[in-house]
């Protein structure tokens, strides 16, 4: 990769996530992008480029969003560009940022990611009847829901895995985001509430899923000259993979997510990093669903196939845990505006390695981080290596 | 959230602020509406199993007969070889419940719904 150059975060920024939130999404936008330059102490003149992500147009029924939320985000008069891999988007976000800079073109690039799902009626679910084919699949009346459920299930019945070792999850991730001041579904729960909560799509029911959200996030990233110049901790994104399969997913083994394994041996690669589990402190896999939390910790080689459910079950992944998975609280507890979701878990990496997490602070002076995000029809996976 | 950041931006509201107009907004519906073509491989895949018949396409170099059909190989990059009827019957690889309709409201019977492989290999076939 001759020519690379090293790129830093030196700034985020997030709003609240809340189920309907009074502000646009252009306004979302800037108070992400504004607060992401105050914590960089930098303004927006300094931004060189822009880049912008966020999930399907149909949720606000504005088909050139990109465009429509470009002065939100600071994109007036600026090479601009906005980028969508469907719940991946979070994490590609700055991985196109990151090659904004990599490439030398540009010394700082201003990162962005708004959702705002709740414009669209009767429920945000609706728009996604129309990612699917539209002969084949969406007379069946399909929904995301259930499309997962067949995934979980496949999992489950793979690997011999019971509701309630998945259920675990769901209970850590909730219980973390009591600490997190922007989450939208913070709660102390137990196993036993999962299993009673409604069924939506067996075997997934209510407390399984996350919620849809209003939301933004924004990062700073600048060369490796500018990051000298103007922060004593800057935080390196080290490793970058991205990686799809194909759409035709009913013929393909849903037990276990191959792209995500193709974007994380690309990213630790980059990252020079050999032996996963030793060498990542602290991660944030993509966790819609509490499964995926296990799914995704297995397909980023943080476990063997199989075991994620028995490291949750031994306290493996607790926020003082050998290996802590979402210390933030994930999209289970924070919420899930799509791609500021997805980015959300690359702030909190940030400001975990920072030593900025609060009362979310995992102990043991982290060095090296990890965030992931998925999407698509259950075949993107977008992944990201921080270190400080 | 940084512990350096004291203040959170976003105004939360409830639906019914929407729907007791306590706050302004915009309604609109698009009378958009669309015709796709189901394509060669899907058209006749369409026209077949009005007859009561399933019909996939093979691809004998990496040795797939693959339902749906189409007119290409993703993982060769070639087109297909040929046209081949398979058994009305398979094997479920996954399965769910769901008493979820496609607009997310709930449906008081549940529908089945489930993964069927068809997919398998031309040599196993024979």
């Amino acid at each position: 990769m001759f020519g690379k150059k090293r790129v830093a975060i030196v700034g985020a920024g997030l709003t609240l996530f809340r189920r309907r939130l009074k502000e646009t999404g252009k306004e979302l936008s800037y108070e992400a992008s504004k607060m992401a330059l105050d914590a960089a102490g930098m303004e927006l003149k300094d931004m060189q480029s822009v880049v912008m992500g966020t999930a399907p147009d149909a949720f606000d029924g504005v088909h050139m969003k990109g465009e429509y939320l470009a002065d939100g985000a600071g994109a007036y008069r600026k090479p601009y560009t906005r980028v969508f891999v469907g719940g991946g988007t979070g994490v590609f976000t700055p991985l196109a940022g990151w090659w904004h800079v990599a490439s030398g073109q540009f010394d700082s690039c201003l990162v962005v990611a708004e959702e705002k799902m709740s414009s669209c009626y009767p429920h945000p679910q609706y728009a996604f009847t129309t990612i699917f084919d539209p002969i084949l699949e969406r007379p069946i009346g399909m929904n995301l829901i259930w499309i997962f459920a067949l995934e979980m299930h496949r999992y489950m019945h793979k690997h011999g895995i019971k509701k309630e070792d998945i259920a675990r999850v769901s209970v850590k991730n909730k219980g973390n985001a009591l600490n997190h001041p922007c989450a939208q579904l913070g709660a102390k729960i137990t196993v036993e509430d999962v299993l009673n909560s409604e069924i939506m799509a067996w075997p997934v029911q209510r407390l399984d899923v996350s919620p849809t959200s209003d939301g933004a996030g924004a990062l700073i990233l600048v060369s490796e000259d500018v990051a000298k110049e103007i922060t004593d901790n800057p935080v390196w994104i080290d490793g970058v993979g991205w990686c799809i399969d194909s759409t035709l997913w009913t013929n393909r083994d849903l037990y276990y997510p191959d792209y995500v394994e193709c974007a994380a041996r690309m990213a630790y690669k980059m990252a020079g990093i050999k032996n996963p589990p030793k060498e990542i402190d602290v991660a944030e896999p993509y966790d819609p669903f509490d499964y995926k939390e296990l799914h995704h910790m297995e397909g980023l080689l943080l476990c063997k196939k199989g075991q994620a459910p028995k490291l949750t079950a031994e306290g493996v992944t607790q926020r003082d845990g050998e290996l802590p998975i979402n210390p933030s609280g994930g999209l289970l507890g924070v919420g899930n505006p799509i791609a500021a979701a997805g980015l959300m878990k690359v702030c909190e990496i940030f400001w975990q390695l920072r030593g900025e997490a609060g009362k979310r602070q995992i102990p043991g002076d982290p060095r090296t981080g990890l965030a992931q995000a998925w999407g698509d029809l259950m075949q993107y996976g977008s992944v990201i290596v921080l270190r400080r | 959230m940084s512990e350096k950041i004291k203040h959170y931006q976003g105004e939360a509201l409830k639906s019914a602020d929407i729907k007791e107009g306590k706050v302004p907004t915009e309604k609109f519906r698009p009378k958009v509406k669309f015709a796709w073509s189901a394509g060669i491989a899907i058209g006749k895949f369409l026209e077949e199993l009005k007859k009561g018949k399933i019909i996939a396409t093979t691809c004998t170099k990496c040795g797939r007969i693959m339902v749906p059909p189409r007119i290409y190989c993703e993982n060769c990059f070639k087109p297909t070889d040929g046209w081949k009827y398979v058994k009305d019957t398979g094997t479920i690889n996954t399965y769910s419940i769901s008493y979820l309709a496609a607009d997310a409201s709930r449906l008081k019977e549940p529908i089945l719904v489930a993964i069927v492989d068809w997919t398998v290999l031309l040599k196993a076939w024979g």
